[in-house]
């Protein structure tokens, strides 16, 4: 009973980066295309690396707005590809641009940024060839 | 754009949210616009605003925001019969409370269902195709009683109905039979206008003719005469 507690956080604290559901609920919405799929996956890298600097930007000018938005579409794309811890960090972020309080926002951002990355991994990972 | 293909303009700054919108909607036979922002939204809107039958807003976007175009297409007579469906991943009650206030027809959350996106989509279709019938049958009561109108003031064209009685429907009925009247009065207008005016040249005419005899049954017509006919003989 105690082993069983202690795995089952084990497995929460280090659940995958991405949904495999999530994604497989994605691939069939948007009919099933692996093409589409790779497509959409290389439009999230390339939108998130303008939006990452966008954050760190905002974090160290203090542009609460800039941080909200910003954080507000990492959030939103990581959602739909089922990166969940992502999509937990980018809302906190979000909300803390939104009330303007930014105290502790280098330290979450800095979450977001290692997050991102093992999202990265799992999605390239997933993404079908060609 | 034929008219069964459902026109849809997207709106939203995000490529990866654009990408989705497209592919799920393009799979439902939508015909699909897009938009980056509010501000071009706007500029799509009152270009060909007749074209979109439904608009898929984002909240949060740069230039103009998903509040400021939804504000400014309900503010305008032109646009606001359009339904506007909100598409945000905008969590907070009161931004659902101030777009529904606003003029919103629906609120969608990102990440969206595919099948809930559908089912909202068709529903705001058919109530803004009923609204648009219901529009059509209004204007053409409107021209009904226009014609009534221009009867009345003797400058009725029948043709003006054209579009009224082509309808099924008991208003058709009422325009045909209209048309119908109208165009029977104006037949017996013509013609009484056309008697008048053979009856004035037959007037003209015996006038003429009696001017004639007034003048050659004089004594004065006479005597000229003789004289005339003095001169001839004498040559």
């Amino acid at each position: 009973m105690r082993r069983q507690s202690w795995t089952e956080e084990l497995r929460v604290s280090e659940q995958e980066p991405i949904n495999r559901t999530a994604l497989d609920d994605l691939l069939a919405t948007t009919g099933g295309d692996p093409a589409f799929l790779a497509e959409l996956i290389d439009t999230y890298f390339e939108d998130s690396e303008t939006l990452l600097p966008t954050m760190r930007n905002a974090v160290v000018a203090g542009s609460a707005e800039q941080l909200r938005r910003a954080a507000h579409s990492l959030k939103s794309n990581s959602a739909s590809f089922g990166a969940q811890e992502l999509t937990v960090l980018c809302r906190e972020l979000e909300e803390q641009g939104r009330t303007g309080t930014l105290g502790g926002a280098a330290e979450r951002l800095a979450q977001v940024e290692a997050e991102y990355d093992r999202v990265r991994r799992a999605l390239e990972a997933a993404r079908p060839a060609g | 754009m034929p008219s069964s293909r459902a026109e849809i303009l997207v709106v939203d700054d995000s490529p990866v949210n654009r990408l989705l919108l497209r592919r799920a909607l393009e799979a439902q036979d939508y015909a699909v616009t897009m938009a980056q922002h509010g501000r071009e939204a706007l500029e799509l809107l009152l270009a060909h605003g007749a074209a979109f039958d439904i608009v898929l807003l984002d909240l949060l976007m740069p230039e103009m925001d998903g509040y400021e175009a939804l504000a400014q297409i309900k503010d305008n007579p032109a646009l606001r019969h359009i339904p506007v469906v909100m598409i945000s991943a905008v969590e907070e009650l009161e931004s659902v409370v101030r777009c529904l206030e606003l003029g919103a027809t629906d609120y969608l959350l990102k990440p969206f269902n595919a099948a809930i996106l559908r089912a909202r989509i068709s529903g705001s279709l058919a109530s803004k195709r009923l609204r648009d019938l219901e529009l059509e049958y209004l204007q053409q009561v409107g021209r009904l009683t226009e014609a009534a109108a221009a009867v009345e003031a003797g400058g009725f064209e029948p043709d003006a109905l054209d579009g009224v009685v082509a309808r099924t429907d008991a208003l058709g009925q009422l325009a045909r039979v209209f048309q119908q009247m109208a165009r029977e009065v104006r037949a017996r207008e013509e013609r009484l206008q056309r008697q008048v005016r053979e009856l004035r040249i037959e007037v003209d005419e015996a006038k003429r003719a009696r001017e004639v005899a007034e003048i050659t049954g004089t004594e004065y017509f006479r005597n000229l005469q003789e004289r005339a006919r003095q001169l001839r003989s004498k040559r």
